[in-house]
C-alpha cells in the first residue's frame, strides 16, 4: 500500500473510531443545539399570557424593583436580575437566582418566567442533563472531539475534489449516506469549526484558568477572572433602594446607540450591593458592555469590553458566535440548516458504519429507535408541560429508551425507522394541540405563532419530503 | 435597510443561478464566470460588512459559501437504480473482555492523557509566545481543544507498537504536568 493510500486508510480509522466514541452523544447536542438557537423564541412562545411591549418607563421598572426588594425580602438573593424589553423578547422580567416575574407595563408583576421545556432543551444541549458541573465539561470535550473529527474527517476523504458537489441517492445505502455525510461536512467545515472551538469554550474556560493560574499565578483563580472579566468595586454604603432609573437614563450618554439588555444587583441587600447594567451595541460580536453603577445610581466604570483588550473581545464574542445571535433572523435561520446539518452528520456516520458491517446485531435495531427517540422525547415531554403541566428529563429518556426497546423486539431497521417517524409526526401534532389548548385566549400573539407555524412548516415539509420521495424511488427501477 | 437586505439576496440568488447553470452545461472551468460569482459573493459581503459591521460580514460569509455549496450539491442529486437489500445475518452482539479493555484504556488516554497533554503544552507554548495574561488566555481558549482533538486524532491513527508507544508518551506527559502543577 502507498504511504497516501495508508495515510487515508488509517485517518479514516481513526476517524471511525472518534465517531463512534462520541456519535450519540454528538447526535443529541446537535439536536437540541440546533434548537436552541431559537431558545429565546421558544421561552417567548411558552409564557404567551405576558405582556409584550418595547417601549418602557425606567422609573416605572424602576419603583417595581425596589417594591419587590421590600415587600418579597424572604426571595431575595445575592444576585438580582432586572430584564428589559428588547426586539427579540419584548417584556421585562423581574428575577432572583431560581425564579422569576414578567413586570406589566404598568409596573405590576405579571405571571411567572419560568419555561421549563425550553429548560429541557437548553439544558441536554449545555449539560446532557448532567450535575451541571460535570456536564458543562463533557459537552465542551464534545467540541474538542468535534474538532478531531473534522481535522480526521477530512484527512481520510480521498475524493474530496472529486466528489465535491456529488449527491448520490436510492444507490446502495452505504453510497447514499456517505455522500450525504461527507457532502454537509466538507462544505459545512468553516461552520462547524467555528461552533467546535466556540462550544468547547464554556465549559473548558474553567479547567483552563485552574490549570493557567496553578502554574503562572499562584493558584489564584479570583485574580485571573478580574483580569479577563474585570474586578467589582468594593463598597459598604447603607442599604436603600437601587436607583436602576437613574442608571437606564445615564445610558443613551454613556454608550450612545446600544440597547440595554439587563440589569444585575450583586450582593443585593448588603452594604457591597452594586448594579451592573449590560449594553448591547449594534453591529458588534460582544455580548454586552457593561456598566457599573452605585445603589444611588452614580456612575462608577465600565468593563470596558467594547473598545478594551481585542483578547477580551475574542472571549467576549464567544457566546453570540455559538448561538447565532446576532445579525437578525437570517443568521439564526442559517444557524438552524447548518445545526441540523451537523446533526444529520451524527447520525449519517453511525449509518455508514452499521451499513459497512458484514452481520446485524442488536446495535443496528438501538440505533434507529435512539436517532428517532430523541426528537418524539421532546415532544413528548412538551405534550406532557403544556397537557399536564408536568414536565422532567426522565420524560425524555424514558422515550428515548422506549423506543430503543421497540427497535429491540421488532428486529427490523426499516420497519422500526417508518413506525418512529409516523409517530414523531403524531407526536408533533400531539404537542401542537396541548399548546393550543394551554395557550387558548393569548393563542393569537405573535409570541404563540411563531414556533407554531415552524412546527406547522415542519409538519407540511416532512409529508412534501415524504410524496418527492416515493416518487422519486417508484422511478428508480429496483435491479 | 430593506433595500440592502434585497440586494444581498439578489447577488447571492444570482451567484448560486450562475453556478448552477455552469454544472447544468458541464462546463468544467470558466475563468470569466467563476470571476463573476466571486464577484457576486465578495459584493454581497462587503453589503453585509456594510450594513451590520466588519464582523458580521466575515461569519456571514462563512455561512452564505456553505449554504450556496450545499445548494449545489442538492441541484446534483443524481438517482441511482434502487438496490435490492439483500439481508445480512443477525449476530447476537457478543463483547469480548479482550477488546472491551483494549478499547477502554484507548478512551481513557483519547479523553485523560490527551487532554492533560494538550492543555499543558498550549499554556506553556502561549506562556512563551504571547505577551500579556489576557491575550495568552485567549489563545488558550482557542488553541486548546484544536490541539486536544488533532492528539486524539493522531493517537487513534497510529497501529500496533506505534500506538503504545504514544499511549505510553502521553502518559509520562500529563503524569508529568500534573506534577509539576501539584508542586508549583
Amino acid at each position: 500500500m502507498s504511504v497516501a493510500k495508508r495515510f487515508f486508510s488509517q485517518s479514516l480509522n481513526a476517524h471511525k473510531w472518534l465517531g463512534l466514541l462520541v456519535g450519540a452523544l454528538m447526535y443529541l447536542i446537535c439536536l437540541s443545539g440546533t434548537l436552541a438557537v431559537y431558545f429565546e423564541e421558544l421561552e417567548r412562545w411558552e409564557q404567551p399570557h405576558a405582556e409584550e411591549y418595547l417601549d418602557y418607563d425606567p422609573r416605572v421598572l424602576d419603583e417595581a424593583f425596589n417594591r419587590f426588594l421590600i415587600e418579597q425580602n424572604e426571595l431575595v438573593t445575592p444576585h438580582m436580575y432586572l430584564t428589559l424589553p428588547t426586539d427579540v423578547v419584548p417584556r421585562a422580567g423581574i428575577s432572583t437566582e431560581q425564579q422569576g416575574w414578567y413586570l406589566n407595563k404598568d409596573g405590576s408583576t405579571g405571571s411567572s418566567t419560568a419555561h421549563p421545556f425550553t429548560d429541557l432543551i437548553t439544558d441536554l444541549h449545555i449539560y446532557l442533563h448532567l450535575p451541571e458541573a460535570w456536564g458543562v465539561i463533557v459537552v465542551s470535550a464534545l467540541g474538542a472531539m468535534l474538532l478531531g473529527l473534522i481535522i480526521s474527517g477530512l484527512c481520510s476523504h480521498r475524493t474530496i475534489v472529486k466528489d465535491a458537489f456529488k449527491f448520490r441517492i436510492f444507490g446502495s445505502k452505504q453510497l447514499e449516506q456517505t455522500d450525504l455525510h461527507n457532502r454537509l461536512s466538507v462544505w459545512g467545515a468553516p461552520f462547524h469549526i467555528m461552533i467546535a472551538i466556540t462550544g468547547a469554550y464554556f465549559g473548558l474556560a474553567m479547567i483552563v484558568l485552574v490549570a493557567y493560574s496553578q502554574l503562572f499565578n499562584d493558584g489564584d483563580v479570583n485574580d485571573l477572572t478580574k483580569q479577563v472579566f474585570g474586578s467589582e468595586p468594593e463598597l459598604n454604603l447603607p442599604v436603600n433602594g437601587i436607583a436602576i432609573g437613574s442608571m437606564l437614563e445615564q445610558m443613551p450618554e454613556l454608550a450612545p446607540g446600544t440597547k440595554p439588555l439587563f440589569v444585575i444587583v450583586h450582593d443585593a441587600g448588603t452594604p457591597k450591593q452594586f448594579a451592573e447594567v449590560f449594553t448591547q451595541y449594534p453591529n458588534r460580536l460582544i455580548y454586552s458592555d457593561n456598566f457599573v453603577f452605585s445603589p444611588s445610581g452614580e456612575f462608577l466604570s465600565s468593563r470596558n469590553f467594547s473598545e478594551g483588550d481585542f483578547s477580551k473581545q475574542v472571549v467576549y464574542s464567544m457566546y453570540r458566535l455559538h448561538f447565532g445571535h446576532f445579525g437578525g433572523w437570517g443568521v439564526k435561520v442559517l444557524y438552524a440548516l447548518l445545526g441540523l446539518a451537523l446533526t444529520v452528520i451524527s447520525v449519517s456516520g453511525i449509518n455508514i458504519w452499521l451499513a459497512k458491517r458484514k452481520h446485524v446485531d442488536s446495535l443496528n435495531f438501538i440505533w434507529p429507535g435512539f436517532v428517532w427517540g430523541a426528537p418524539m422525547g421532546i415532544a413528548v415531554a412538551g405534550i406532557s408541560r403544556f397537557a399536564f403541566g408536568y414536565i422532567e428529563n426522565w420524560i425524555f429518556w424514558a422515550t428515548i429508551v422506549a423506543c430503543c426497546s421497540y427497535g429491540l423486539v421488532v428486529k427490523n431497521e426499516s420497519k422500526v425507522s417508518m413506525t418512529l417517524k409516523a409517530a414523531l409526526f403524531i407526536s408533533i401534532l400531539g404537542l401542537l394541540a396541548a399548546y393550543f389548548s394551554y395557550a387558548q385566549e393569548s393563542f393569537n400573539n405573535a409570541s404563540s405563532l411563531n414556533v407554531t407555524y415552524v412546527l406547522v412548516t415542519s409538519l407540511v415539509a416532512a409529508i412534501a419530503f415524504k410524496v418527492a420521495k416515493g416518487r422519486l424511488n417508484s422511478n428508480s427501477i429496483v435491479s | 435597510m430593506i433595500l440592502t437586505l434585497t440586494l444581498i439576496s439578489l447577488l447571492v440568488g444570482i451567484a448560486i443561478y450562475l453556478v448552477f447553470g455552469l454544472w447544468r452545461q458541464k462546463i468544467r472551468s470558466s475563468l470569466r464566470i467563476t470571476a463573476a460569482i466571486f464577484g457576486l459573493l465578495l459584493s454581497s459581503s462587503y453589503l453585509a460588512i456594510r450594513e451590520y459591521g466588519v464582523e458580521f460580514g466575515v461569519i456571514y460569509f462563512f455561512l452564505i459559501a456553505s449554504a450556496l455549496a450545499l445548494t449545489i450539491v442538492a441541484l446534483n442529486t443524481q438517482l441511482k437504480t434502487v438496490q435490492r437489500v439483500i439481508p445480512k445475518d443477525i449476530h447476537t452482539v457478543n463483547p469480548s473482555l479482550k477488546s472491551a479493555m483494549h478499547h477502554s484504556w484507548n478512551f481513557v488516554v483519547v479523553i485523560l492523557m490527551c487532554l492533560t497533554s494538550s492543555l499543558f503544552v498550549t499554556i506553556y507554548a502561549t506562556h512563551f509566545f504571547i505577551q500579556g495574561t489576557v491575550a495568552q488566555l485567549a489563545s488558550i481558549i482557542i488553541i486548546f481543544p484544536i490541539l486536544w482533538g488533532t492528539l486524539a486524532y493522531v493517537f487513534l491513527m497510529l497501529e500496533g507498537r506505534k500506538r503504545n508507544l504514544a499511549s505510553a508518551a502521553l502518559t509520562t506527559l500529563s503524569s508529568l504536568f500534573i506534577a509539576t502543577a501539584y508542586i508549583q
